[in-house]
């Protein structure tokens, strides 16, 4: 069921997220606001090879912190600063997680990521949470983003 | 925040507004689902409002919160929180950034009035957002320093440049003239705010005239006393600090006189002379609390400032509280010495206002108590 017509009509999403629960909840979500193509992936290396692979770019991103083999955050910064070519550098991206922390918060707005969704969410605040970030806009800084130490996430593949 | 709400976050009672104040961000996550969207966006206003009596630690607590809350609202929430959090400097400034590349509605308070917002996050506003109303918001702004004047004039459209030219805090400099009538300068309205900015270069004079069609904008025009461009050789102003310059050595002596009859010799006496612009008059007062020679102590400010005024501020028995503001205003002051050409005292006082407010920012320094009310009382009208 198509709930709100158009808010994201014809837009490309990707969901990155280890659970498959959140993967399919989330997508749904995304699908019920009009998304008509929904990619997802249960880790952030494959996320990166999935964007950096297509040729048409993914419009929206949602990525859990926590995500394996390539957190959230660093997912984030590697668009922020063009590490994923074919993709805008200001494209939308929105982090999720079950347990936020100050750092974390601190960490997405230094990297202006358009938003950050507190699991679990009902459809009607996951509504509203995407509609704000896709009405946030801003202007591309790689070098400002290149500069933003990431919080140590638990699990994280790139930290030796 | 009204007592029902307090009472919804199990604070009600005498003592619940300070225990709001000291809300952690994992108490907020406890009772986020049961809030209302009303309800979270009261709570975001209400410690925007208090973040200047906040420490560090729970500064991050409370601007995570109120992060969280803006990240999850919708328009016409985010438009309250903006009104609120623009009004408190301490807010941490990625809250004020992300409101300030919201939509047009939340971002206009947040884009006229935040000083957390630095001329390179304007220009980026400015280059990417393609947004005239967001342009037109910082046209609007008390200030307005060149390079975002240029921008705006570049990439606004006609309503903005009509904003800006109507602005006395912007400073439109010859280029920016030259972008405006280049894109603009058939329309009339533009035309009318051209003639009515207070300087205008006979070079922009000039060619405004060439375009006119509207003998009523050329009457004005002509009229009115054209600055000399910017670039002219001035040797009226040369070394010239401040709007004192022109002042004749006996009206300085009088001046000076009368300060000492009221015994006005003191910390803010002397820096509000600085904020007026009143240079030779301030060397002169400094001199005499100092027992210095006013010219050596007129060199040592302008060569020396940054060496030489905590130094001469201690002999003269000086609170270390004024200094900070003195040094800004003195700086000021002497960065706006040539960069003007303006000879308008309105718009000197304006600019060095705004650039005295600017470099105490830069420098982190924080007015509190009277020298807060002395600087805020001192913007010129």
């Amino acid at each position: 069921m198509k709930i709100i017509d158009d808010a994201l009509h014809k837009l490309t999403c990707l969901v990155v997220s280890a659970s498959d629960l959140d993967r399919h909840l989330l997508g749904t979500g995304l699908e019920k606001l009009g998304a008509t193509d929904v990619l997802s992936c249960p880790s952030g290396t494959e996320a990166f090879n999935i964007l950096n692979s297509r040729r048409q770019p993914v419009d929206l991103i949602l990525a859990d912190i926590h995500a394996p083999g390539f957190h959230g955050f660093a997912l984030l910064q590697a668009l922020r600063v063009g590490n994923i070519k074919n993709m805008r550098l200001n494209a939308t991206f929105v982090l999720t997680t079950e347990s936020p922390q100050i750092d974390h918060i601190q960490a997405a707005s230094a990297l202006d990521a358009n938003g950050f969704i507190v699991k679990p969410v009902e459809f009607a605040r996951f509504q509203t949470a995407i509609a704000k970030a896709r009405r946030t806009v801003f202007p591309p800084n790689p070098g400002r983003h290149a500069n933003v130490t990431l919080p140590a996430i638990l699990g994280d593949a790139r930290v030796k | 925040m009204s007592n029902s709400t307090l009472a919804m976050l199990g604070l009600g009672g005498e003592t619940g507004s300070a225990q709001l104040h000291r809300i952690k961000l994992s108490d907020y996550l406890k009772i986020e689902e049961k809030l209302s969207a009303e309800q979270k966006t009261a709570l975001a206003v209400f410690l925007a409002h208090g973040a200047s009596a906040q420490d560090q630690d729970q500064l991050d607590e409370s601007g995570s919160i109120i992060q969280l809350i803006i990240w999850s609202s919708d328009s016409a929430a985010a438009e309250s929180v903006a009104g609120s959090a623009v009004l408190n400097a301490d807010l941490p400034r990625h809250i004020l950034w992300m409101l300030a590349n919201d939509d047009e509605r939340v971002a206009a308070p947040v884009l006229e009035k935040s000083a957390a917002l630095t001329e390179e996050d304007l220009l980026g506003i400015i280059q990417w957002s393609g947004n005239p109303g967001k342009m037109n918001s910082i046209a609007r702004r008390d200030a307005v320093s060149e390079t975002v004047v240029h921008a705006l004039a570049c990439h606004g459209d006609e309503t903005v440049a009509r904003t800006l030219l109507e602005n006395s805090g912007a400073m439109v400099s010859a280029d920016a003239f030259d972008v405006v009538l280049d894109r603009f300068g058939e329309i009339e309205s533009i035309q009318a705010a051209i003639a009515g900015r207070e300087i205008v270069s006979s070079a922009v004079a000039q060619r405004l005239l060439s375009v006119i069609t509207n003998p009523e904008i050329g009457a004005v025009l002509a009229a009115r006393e054209t600055a000399p461009p910017s670039n002219a050789a001035s040797p009226a102003r040369f070394g010239a600090i401040g709007l004192d310059f022109a002042e004749s050595e006996q009206t300085l002596d009088s001046g000076l006189n009368v300060l000492v009859k009221d015994g006005a010799l003191t910390e803010p006496a002397l820096v509000e002379l600085l904020l007026d612009g009143g240079f030779e008059l301030f060397v002169r007062a400094f001199a005499r609390r100092t027992q210095s020679d006013p010219k050596d102590t007129r060199r040592r400010l302008v060569e020396e400032t940054a060496e030489f005024l905590p130094l001469a501020w201690k002999t003269a028995a000086f609170s270390e509280d004024w200094l900070p503001i003195a040094r800004a205003a003195m700086l000021a002051l002497i960065e706006l010495r040539d960069a003007t050409g303006s000879t308008d005292p309105k718009l000197f006082r304006r600019n060095l206002y705004a650039l005295t407010g600017a470099i105490l920012r830069r420098e982190g320094v924080k007015l509190t108590g009277a020298r807060l009310d002395f600087f805020v009382r001192h913007k010129p009208k």
